[in-house]
């Protein structure tokens, strides 16, 4: 008995082959029902595979890939998560079509962009010693932050330090022109402060990159690593269970 | 429901281990973004966890090692959208 593996849903019919999966499987659409006109047109993109694929390198490999090649197929796609699955076409249907308005808004969002991914790192206080002091977060031996509360605590001791950070607002500044759309993520893991996940039009990313290096601040102490571009992992809802 | 296949916590406690920096972008992806489907079915991903806890300080990691700006211009990216 095989399960139907969900690799991304897509905005609008695709201009070519759908290609095969991870497992070399031929992929297929299911129409998503509901939500009204904005969603006319959407499907999941899936393939049918015998059971789930190893959480390894390759396997992710393979999902992107995938991902991928429906992306430059469409305008608009939202990427699923590795290990996203139905039992079947009706049962990923019946899955969908509550979530057929949320799904339509993002596919909006995300219609003709991609998505780069700018991590910014800072060992020392911002001068002028404006950063708050940063203690490590309550955790268990496992590593977990313990409650809620200090969960709370974490995100809220994270989203200070990256206002303290010196030049964030004029980096923001100048990628502006070229930004739709951002996910920003604090970290309480120095040095790294901050992920930005930001949507760009197709076609920008060079001009997003050289952006970034022009606008990094000359600083030591606030360094970033950039990625893309990405289908826009990022900018699709969760939790469509 | 049916019950698929279990991903381990060996299986993602390994695949942070052997993570290049470009795999730990991927990861954080396709791993921990986009949008979950689980229809009438029961995925066994219990090693999944242990990921979202541990990658970010994978990335703090990297950038202590790397000194300076470290970037990964879009075009070595794998694959064009445009």
């Amino acid at each position: 008995m095989s399960l139907l593996y969900v690799y991304a849903i897509l905005g609008d019919a695709p201009r070519g082959a759908l290609g095969a999966g991870l497992a070399g499987e031929p992929l297929r659409l299911v129409p998503i029902a509901g939500g009204g006109a904005g969603a006319a047109g959407a499907a999941a993109a899936a393939g049918e595979i015998d059971d789930l694929p190893p959480l390894d390198a390759d396997a992710l490999r393979a999902h992107d890939a995938a991902v991928r090649r429906l992306a430059a197929q469409v305008d608009a796609i939202l990427p699923a998560r590795f290990g996203s699955a139905a039992r079947d076409a009706g049962a990923l249907a019946r899955a969908l079509e509550p979530t057929a308005e949320a799904l339509a808004a993002a596919l909006a969002r995300v219609r003709g962009c991609e998505q780069m991914t700018l991590r910014l790192y800072a060992d020392a206080p911002a001068a002028g010693g404006a950063a708050p002091p940063f203690p490590a977060a309550p955790r268990d031996v496992a590593g977990t932050v313990t409650s809620g509360t200090q969960y709370l605590e974490v995100r809220r001791r994270a989203r200070a330090a990256v206002a303290a950070l010196a030049g964030l607002d004029a980096l923001r500044a100048a990628l502006a022109p070229l930004v739709t759309g951002e996910r920003a993520e604090p970290h309480d893991t120095p040095p790294l402060r901050l992920t930005l996940y930001h949507l760009v039009r197709r076609g920008n990313a060079q001009a997003y990159a050289e952006a970034v290096r022009a606008a990094a601040p000359e600083r030591s102490d606030l360094r970033y690593t950039l990625s893309g571009p990405w289908p826009p992992y990022a900018f699709a809802p969760e939790a469509l269970t | 429901m049916r019950r698929v296949g279990r991903v381990r916590r060996d299986d993602a406690a390994r695949l942070l281990a052997e993570a290049d920096s470009s795999l730990l972008d991927l990861v954080d992806h396709a791993l921990s973004k986009g949008v979950v489907v689980q229809a009438e079915v029961w995925l066994g991903l219990g090693g999944v966890d242990l990921i979202y806890l541990r990658l970010t300080a994978l990335f703090a990691a990297a950038g202590r090692i790397f000194s300076g700006a470290r970037e990964r211009a879009p075009e070595e990216a794998p694959g064009d959208l445009s």
